[in-house]
């Protein structure tokens, strides 16, 4: 089976790493600069993944992902403005092949019970690093689990 | 056996004690219905009796049967209290006393002067339970009642009781029911009077107690940033450094050390972070009340469940308040509840937003509670949005509290809800027909905010007019019918008349004590002279006899309120015996029925009248007095949130992301080490540096907290270290300064550097600051700047100039303020009674 997405679109679970060679563009959303400065920093050290730009609120995000292509979003949930999980729920609407992934220093329980509804994957901002990131990727499954 | 079923049946009528904390309303609101329903249920009882004893005649069982509907309405009255809703039970208390009293004045119009008081009454009673709109509705639909209660008692010509019932029943029902109706009143007077001085005292010391866990709070916060997190950065800033240099010596052990780097940033971080969430959890910005307690539900040893209906978003400081009183309570139920407990925390958004909060514990003995500091706490907090908190428990019985924060309050905070109040038409009549009689009242009494003499002086302003009426009647008579006791009767008026000059003299002074008792002296003697002249005009004399007591309620002291409350019993005593047992000058049975009933009705509508607005006078006071504090606490309440907030903001964005941040690069540094050691050093390098920023920011922002100086060597070194770093020169002179307890050093410390951050913006450049501090009889300061000064009032109107007005009256001490545009500004503070090294525990 040959695997012709473009880079931005998602592969299928078992071809991963198999057939689509091309890196996986990374776009990082947080208001706050340190956590966007170590994020890319992760990206850089990661074969595979190449940082498409960075975003510091959802609004910026969305105005980013409309004009670029970017396979992952990596963002954080508590941003002023719209917030991560609004965000999410947005680019998942407009983008369904975009995999999000939203990063909180809060356990997930600990969001609203809505929060699960948007179709996005939760991460811990404190344990996030180098194989956290492959970890994501290899992980595959539905961008919305 | 039987005696248990009894006894039963009351408590469970009674319910068991509503605890509130500081000023206590439901609970003496509850006993107020009771006692009138223990009054209800003697006159049925009495009733009953001589039905059974002989008088079996209709009319006596139609008035029993009234009687058994007030009390099915009072009961109800009760009920409600129990389920919290004491603007409910008001009004069914108020309905049930004046359907019956109308009701029995219709059948028997010989009751009229025993219950006109009874008509008063609900008004009374509600003054302290009520906010304005409401209680001016109350006030209308009072007169609107009391008018038609005259017009029936005086117009219609009743079922001819008059005839067939005894003179002895019906005297002795005036006579037991009149002093009774007078005591019931006199009571409401005093609770009102009580409760104006409980509310100034509570809120007092509400306040300070808001304050000092304020400051205990803000103390705690500085340690745990500077045992906790900050110690932590110094390490992993050195084992960044120990990695980079490793990475040149033995890289091998480069790649464990940045594993336990990373280990131990993360847990680091996990500890700011719980840090700041019990600071104020973020959900409770980011996602509202409903999140942030499911939040806090999943993470509560005990099992709780959290239930939500219509609750929305609101400001910031409802939401901090009503989310740290449940976190309270939650707390408290998994101290004290037992092991096998629940909780269940309601929140609810109907006609105000309210919460219940109950477990399934232990319970314990009501006195407990309300000595314990945890529900002092929420009663605090709820008390400083304008909210009410009542608990109810018992051994065995669990734990409830219901907090209620009314409508008015989030409307004042900014809350919109489009649902219109039941009833809100007929609200708006009644008050618009208070309106009406309190614009014709202060008209009459030509000022808006009447001062007591005023009152008195309009008060026998009116006797003399009666007394002059009369006197001249009499004499006119006495021109024609030649009767030797009409011209006793106005020589008698004209003595009365000029014993009100004399009296009018002595009001004009300025002590109220003593007129309020000269005029209460002269108006019972006025009330039972009328009432043995006319008895017809019984209703009036007994609405002019409370007067008083309605007036003392916002004057007196307690001893001397206490004497009146005698007086006014005593008075009713003598104006219903003169009333029933008297002849009178027989003015019933030579003037025509008309002109008695019109006189009659004008009377007692103008006693009506006087005795409603002095109950709204009372309202008024009752409000105002407290209003200046509860002002104060919530604006020291919401400075304390904000700084909560800020101090979450900065904890959050500032060192809590920097040690993520530090975390995940120590994680891309390790990676670097195995597979491009190259490209390690300057990972590491930017790391170490990272970790030393982050570093710097937290020790700045826990020296904002709560300055470490102050606690370790007082308000003097304190003060020399923050003014260090001051824009304007500062001079600090201290004398006889020693250490104090830790809520006044801190609140004169923020007061002071208040005063210097006001310089700074203010004073101009070129300016200087002189701080003196004296500790010798109990602790001063005075601050003086060279600067351009202001105008008084646009400097005390400043957010600056409140909050330490607030901060030294928490403290009670006092600040006063020297300015005027040119002459700089010179602040001076003073706390009494503090000996230097009276340093006590926070």
């Amino acid at each position: 089976m040959v695997m012709l997405a473009p880079p931005t679109r998602r592969p299928p679970d078992a071809t991963i790493g198999v057939v689509d060679r091309s890196p996986v563009r990374v776009l990082v959303v947080d208001d706050l600069p340190p956590f966007r400065r170590a994020v890319a920093g992760v990206i850089a050290v990661v074969d595979g993944f190449v940082l498409a730009g960075e975003a510091t609120s959802g609004e910026e995000a969305l105005g980013f992902l409309d004009e670029h292509a970017v396979g992952m979003v990596l963002m954080d949930v508590n941003m002023p403005g719209m917030g991560g999980l609004e965000a999410a729920r947005r680019i998942r609407g407009r983008h369904p092949d975009v995999t999000v992934v939203l990063l909180s220093v809060n356990d997930t329980e600990e969001l609203p019970r809505e929060a699960m509804a948007v179709g996005a994957r939760y991460r811990h901002k404190d344990r996030f690093g180098p194989d956290e990131l492959e970890a994501l990727w290899k992980d595959g499954g539905s961008a919305g689990s | 056996m039987e005696g248990r079923g009894v006894r039963r049946l009351l408590a469970g009528l009674r319910g068991h004690e509503i605890i509130e904390i500081g000023a206590p309303e439901w609970e003496r609101l509850r006993t107020y219905v009771q006692v009138d329903l223990a009054g209800v249920a003697v006159a049925a009882l009495w009733l009953g009796v001589l039905w059974a004893g002989g008088r079996r005649e209709g009319w006596l069982l139609g008035i029993v049967a009234l009687l058994l509907v007030m009390a099915a309405f009072l009961v109800r009255a009760i009920r409600l209290i129990r389920g919290y809703r004491r603007f409910a039970a008001v009004v069914v208390f108020a309905l049930s006393n004046w359907v019956v009293a109308v009701a029995v004045t219709s059948v028997a119009p010989f009751a009229l002067g025993t219950l006109t008081l009874a008509v008063l009454l609900p008004v009374l009673v509600a003054v302290q339970h009520m906010n304005h709109v409401r209680l001016s509705a109350m006030l209308g639909a009072t007169m609107l009642v009391g008018t038609a209660l005259v017009v029936v008692g005086s117009v219609t010509p009743g079922v001819g009781l008059e005839e067939t019932v005894p003179k002895a029943v019906m005297d002795a029902l005036a006579i037991v029911f009149i002093p009774f109706i007078t005591v019931l009143v006199s009571l409401a007077a005093w609770q009102n009077h009580r409760m104006l001085v409980a509310r100034a005292e509570a809120l007092r010391e509400s306040r300070a107690r808001l304050v000092a866990a304020a400051d205990r709070e803000r103390c705690r916060i500085e340690r745990t940033l500077h045992e906790g997190a900050q110690r932590r950065l110094v390490a992993a800033a050195e084992q960044a450094r120990q990695a980079r240099r490793l990475l040149g010596v033995a890289p091998g052990r480069a790649g464990p050390l940045l594993a336990r780097l990373s280990d131990d940033l993360q847990e680091a971080g996990a500890e700011l972070r719980d840090l700041a969430h019990g600071i104020y959890p973020p959900q409770l910005g980011q996602h509202g009340l409903e999140t942030a307690l499911r939040a806090a539900a999943r993470h509560a040893p005990i099992p709780t469940a959290v239930r939500a209906d219509g609750v929305g978003r609101y400001p910031p400081e409802i939401e901090i308040n009503i989310y740290f009183c449940l976190v309270e309570a939650l707390q408290n139920a998994v101290k004290h509840a037992g092991d096998q407990a629940t909780a269940a925390i309601a929140l609810q958004d109907r006609n105000g937003l309210s919460f219940d909060f109950r477990d399934t514990g232990v319970g314990c003995e009501p006195g407990l509670v309300r000595g314990g500091t945890g529900m002092t706490n929420i009663n605090d907090r709820l008390g400083a949005i304008g909210g009410t908190l009542t608990i109810d428990t018992r051994p065995g019985g669990g734990l409830r509290l219901h907090g209620h924060l009314p409508r008015s309050a989030l409307e004042s905070a900014g809350v919109q809800r489009s649902r219109q109040e039941q009833g809100g038409a007929v609200l708006d009549a009644l008050h618009a027909v208070w309106r009406l009689v309190a614009r014709l009242y202060t008209n009459l009494q030509r000022s808006t905010h009447p001062h007591p003499l005023q009152y008195i002086a309009t008060g026998l302003w009116t006797i003399l007019g009666v007394v002059l009426g009369a006197g001249t009647v009499a004499l006119a008579l006495f021109s024609g019918a030649q009767v030797p006791w009409l011209l006793a009767l106005a020589g008698g008026c004209g003595t009365v008349a000029l014993l009100i000059v004399v009296a009018l003299r002595t009001v004009k002074g300025d002590r109220v004590e003593p007129a309020i008792g000269l005029s209460a002296g002269i108006t019972w003697c006025y009330a039972f002279t009328l009432t043995v002249l006319v008895p017809a005009a019984l209703p009036y004399a007994t609405l002019v006899t409370v007067s008083p007591v309605l007036l003392s309620v916002a004057f007196l002291r307690r001893r001397r309120f206490k004497a009146i409350m005698g007086g006014t019993v005593a008075a009713a005593v003598a104006v219903t015996l003169a009333g029933r047992l008297l002849p009178g000058v027989g003015f019933r049975e030579s003037a025509p029925r008309w002109l008695v009933a019109g006189v009659v009705v004008a009377l007692v509508v103008l006693g009506l009248t006087r005795a409603s607005y002095l109950a709204w006078h009372n309202h008024v006071m009752l409000v105002a007095r407290a209003e200046a504090l509860q002002e104060s606490r919530a604006r020291m309440v919401a400075a304390a949130d904000r700084e909560r907030r800020e101090i979450e903001r900065d904890l959050h964005d500032g060192a809590q992301q920097r040690l993520v941040a530090a975390a995940v690069q120590s994680r891309v540094a390790q990676r670097l080490v195995d597979c491009d050691p190259g490209r390690a050093a300057p990972a590491l390098a930017r790391l170490h540096d990272d970790l030393s920023e982050a570093q710097a920011e937290l020790r700045g922002l826990a020296h904002g907290i709560y300055p470490p100086h102050l606690a370790e060597s007082g308000l003097e070194e304190a003060l020399r270290a923050a003014t260090r770093h001051s824009p304007l020169p500062v001079v600090i002179r201290a004398r006889g300064l020693g250490r104090y307890p830790p809520e006044v050093e801190i609140n004169v410390y923020f007061c002071l550097m208040e005063a210097l951050q006001n310089a700074g913006k203010h004073a101009g450049e070129g300016a200087t600051v002189t701080i003196d501090l004296c500790g010798r009889d109990g602790l001063s300061f005075d601050v003086r700047d060279t600067g351009d000064g202001g105008h008084p009032s646009l400097i005390r109107s400043g957010h600056g100039i409140t909050n330490m007005y607030d901060r030294m009256g928490a403290i009670g001490g006092t600040l006063t303020l020297e300015t005027g545009p040119g002459a700089g500004l010179r602040l001076r503070g003073y706390v009494p009674g503090l000996g230097a090294g009276t340093r006590g525990t926070l």
